[in-house]
């Protein structure tokens, strides 16, 4: 992620700033959710079914395919003709199972499916609390 | 020490890129389309055993697509650029420095593998695979040879034959193995080797890449060129062509593209060439750079002999080197109206900004035309317009001479385009937490 940050404090012909000597590069978000950049990719989240794990309808999911899923990983699963799907992987007695957060939704039992698998891990869900914030992009209709 | 190198290519780049977004693609024939979707631009293992090939129009497989069902996308260059950006920089972890590792086009890219033990090639090729695969999503071959025509024709046996799972070294393979893989590769296939040259070879009975390399030097030499000769000796396992460093700023940026119909009136033009400028003006700014002349062709559909035939270029020189979209756009047409004539059906034109410097090394000049400030304002609106296009979409702020987004008749048609997965918040992937 490639944001704006400041350089070098510009200083006309008075003193130079004291802070100069100081300086250190200002903070951004993406350093911290985006460590390994050419792993990871974006998606948003369509449905309730993750709301007890903090992920909501219309969240951006960052996703790191370099991170190896593990019993309880948040995982993006591809299903074939279905598309994708965002839940909890678990490995149980019965068999692999792609687990909802949510009493209302199902979750699925792999060993039902034709062809599947896991796409890439979820690190973060980026929440938009401001409903104007910049993040509530319309999905594109198509 | 003797240098290894490796190669990485992406298999059915374009088709795997497609099949990250969409599964039930995998194993079943894809063709990725180009020129207003007229032509295939690249296909799938599947999609060639049904016959097809490379560069067919599609009207000429038209009834092969129908019956098979064969899925056709619209090439998505910036899609399928980003996966390759992402592809070089996973490779760059695997080089020991950024300067060793060379990318060939694309898809293909050679990493200096000297700092690796010779029996530790093959291990570390197939790392690389299984990291490009976890990590980007894509599959390909990674090949490792004394020189890069040897890894080119490892390439080409991986290919052919799945049981090496897409990594072989011919490093220390014994003499009598290598004959045999030599021998089974057509001199055709040899990388250098073009079609032309290839049926002189075979005139002077030369058919197989073995028989290529034991033929006489001294005669290729004498009988086709310095360029075959290295070829030989590449096949021989001598390295006559180096890994080339990183790339350098561009000297020339160009957009070129065929309309979506062939336009007659200059109003259209000048929306198509003004579009194009913008593109390449963008590409200018990200690099750093300024230009100082801009030239534009036009051209009517020369395979079209019943239709009147007319094309024509011109240039302008800007005083100033400069970035500056509406100053580049300016030119351009300026250079348009000169060579426009009516009563002709254009079918493509294209942009071409030339004398590239670095933005900081601009001179100012005899006649007071460079004013700073008025400089520094330019940039500043430039970099305003194209940060808000990169965050919400190209098009989402542009110059009123490219005509409205929606009213450009003469775009490029791309009726089968996936989404811009990488590049676009609008297009992200949806997941269903449903």
């Amino acid at each position: 992620m490639d944001l704006p940050s400041l350089s070098l404090p510009l200083v006309g012909a008075g003193f130079p700033s004291p802070a100069e000597e100081w300086f250190e590069a200002q903070l951004v978000i993406g350093d911290l959710l985006v460590p390994r950049p050419t792993s990871t990719f974006y998606a948003r989240c369509n449905g309730s079914s993750m709301e007890k794990v903090g992920i909501h309808h219309g969240d951006i999911l960052v996703i790191d395919r370099a991170l190896a899923a593990t019993h309880n990983s948040i995982v993006i699963a591809s299903l074939g003709a279905q598309g994708f799907v965002v839940k909890r992987l678990l490995y149980t007695e019965t068999g692999i199972v792609l687990a909802a957060e949510h009493p209302d939704y199902p979750s699925i039992n792999v060993a039902e499916l034709p062809n599947w698998e896991i796409w890439g891990v979820v690190t973060y869900a980026v929440t938009a609390v401001d409903p104007g914030a910049l993040l509530q992009f319309p999905p594109q209709q198509s | 020490m003797k240098s290894v190198l490796a190669l990485i290519d992406c298999r059915s780049f374009y088709v795997s890129v497609e099949r990250m977004w969409n599964s039930t693609l995998r194993g079943k024939p894809v063709l990725v389309l180009g020129n207003n979707d007229s032509a295939v631009v690249a296909l799938s293992d599947e999609a060639r055993a049904l016959g097809i090939r490379r560069g067919m129009p599609v009207f000429e497989c038209k009834d092969i697509i129908e019956q098979h069902h064969i899925l056709c996308y619209s090439s998505n260059y910036p899609l399928y650029g980003d996966f390759s950006a992402r592809v070089r920089q996973t490779l760059l972890a695997f080089a020991s420095s950024p300067e060793l590792l060379e990318s060939y086009s694309i898809d293909e890219w050679w990493l200096d593998a000297g700092h690796i033990e010779i029996d530790d090639l093959v291990r570390f090729g197939r790392e690389i695979r299984a990291t490009i695969l976890q990590h980007v999503g894509l599959p390909t071959g990674v090949t490792l040879a004394t020189t890069k025509t040897l890894t080119k024709i490892a390439g080409e046996i991986v290919k052919k034959y799945p049981e090496h799972m897409g990594v072989l070294a011919l490093v220390t393979t014994p003499k009598e193995e290598l004959d045999g893989w030599l021998a089974r590769i057509a001199v055709d296939d040899v990388w250098m080797i073009g079609r032309k040259r290839a049926e002189q070879l075979n005139a002077a009975g030369i058919y197989t890449a073995q028989q290529l390399r034991d033929a006489e030097l001294s005669w290729i030499h004498k009988k086709f060129t310095v360029v075959t000769a290295r070829t030989v000796l590449e096949l021989r396992g001598v390295p006559c062509i180096p890994l080339e460093p990183l790339s350098k700023p561009k000297k020339n940026i160009a957009s070129a593209k065929t309309f979506g119909r062939p336009i007659e009136r200059l109003e259209s033009l000048c929306q198509a060439v003004s579009t194009y400028v913008a593109r390449a003006a963008e590409k200018l700014r990200s690099q750093g750079s300024v230009a100082g002349s801009v030239s534009i062709f036009l051209t009517t559909n020369r395979f079209n002999t019943s239709v009147p035939q007319y094309s024509h270029s011109a240039s302008r020189t800007l005083i100033i080197p400069t970035a500056f979209t509406p100053d580049l756009i300016a030119a351009a047409l300026d250079a348009l109206r000169s060579i426009f004539r009516l009563g002709f059906a254009y079918v493509k034109a294209g942009v071409f900004l030339s004398r590239i410097s670095a933005t900081d090394h601009i001179q100012p000049d005899l006649f007071g035309a460079y004013i700073p400030d008025v400089y520094a304002r330019q940039e500043r609106v430039m970099i305003a317009m194209d940060s808000i296009n990169r965050l919400f979409g190209p098009d989402t702020l542009f110059l009123g001479s490219m005509g409205l987004p929606g009213e450009r008749t003469w775009q490029m048609r791309q009726e089968h385009l996936s989404k811009h997965y990488t590049t676009r918040w609008r297009e992200i992937l949806e997941v269903s937490a449903q």
